[in-house]
């Protein structure tokens, strides 16, 4: 691994700290619903959830998975691809951390940048 | 390290007298750090995952920015993409503030040696007009212990 040890890097531990907690502790707090939505997900290869009045929409490709986040379709407010590979299990063990990322986007608080 | 990229120039106001050149207007740029894995996930909370940052600055006041990052592993006959991440900037962005997107990072399946790279590229509304900026590559492919 080459070390990053340019002084101008872009890394902030702070954010760090508080994105990925906020994905840990909802892919904990929310483990049962992940699960049974990754089923309904990798049955209908789309799906449309709600998470504190904001729709999320996820749709699985051969080989990974999207979300868009945004009530209305023509202003997406964030949106991401995740890799997964072609295999359903492979998918299956994703597949909550992706749906934890995508409410950390509803969740989290941007004006501190 | 990383790199910088100078992009949207296309804002010079053009002029009728051809032999006069207007200097660029707008100084916005994207710099996009090397992959790296993020010590952070994998310190507290045991995951190993390659990790690649992105900022954008502009001189001019935006509307509704949209800082786009992908990940790409290099493959023997094509590169994958292994994750994207667009974050969007909803209203007014001030001129000379820097938006960052920390967000993109994809997971290692195994501790495989594999080579990464990053592409972070934006979209605006500048001056009542859509800007889409250059893609800007990291400088560095980066070999990482990170199987995907």
């Amino acid at each position: 691994m080459i070390p990053n040890a340019d002084e101008n890097s872009l890394r902030d531990n702070a954010w760090d700290n508080r994105y990925f907690g906020l994905i840990l502790e909802l892919e904990e707090r929310h483990s049962s619903r992940y699960e049974s939505q990754a089923l309904k997900l990798l049955e209908q290869k789309y799906l449309e959830t709600s998470f504190e009045g904001v729709r999320i929409k996820y749709k699985l490709s051969p080989t990974g998975c999207s979300f868009f986040v945004g009530n209305d379709d023509s202003r997406i407010k964030h949106s991401s691809w995740r890799r997964m590979g072609w295999r359903k299990a492979s998918k299956m063990s994703a597949l909550p951390n992706f749906f934890a990322a995508s409410e950390a986007d509803v969740q989290i608080d941007r004006t501190e940048y | 390290m990383s790199i910088s990229f100078l992009f949207a120039n296309t804002l010079s106001i053009p002029t009728n007298a051809s032999a006069v050149v207007t200097p660029p207007l707008t100084k916005c740029n994207i710099r996009v750090d090397n992959p790296h894995i993020s010590e952070n996930l994998l310190r507290m909370q045991g995951i190993l995952a390659v990790k690649v940052n992105a900022r954008s600055k502009c001189n001019k006041p935006m509307r509704d920015l949209v800082l786009t990052v992908e990940i790409y592993k290099i493959g023997y006959f094509v590169d994958h993409r292994v994750m994207k991440k667009a974050v969007t900037f909803d209203g007014l962005v001030y001129a000379n503030r820097i938006v960052k997107n920390q967000e993109t990072y994809a997971k290692c399946d195994n501790s495989k040696r594999s080579r990464y790279y990053g592409i972070a590229y934006a979209t605006a509304f500048l001056e009542g007009q859509v800007v889409e900026t250059f893609h800007v590559i990291t400088e560095r492919t980066v070999s990482l212990k990170c199987g995907n």
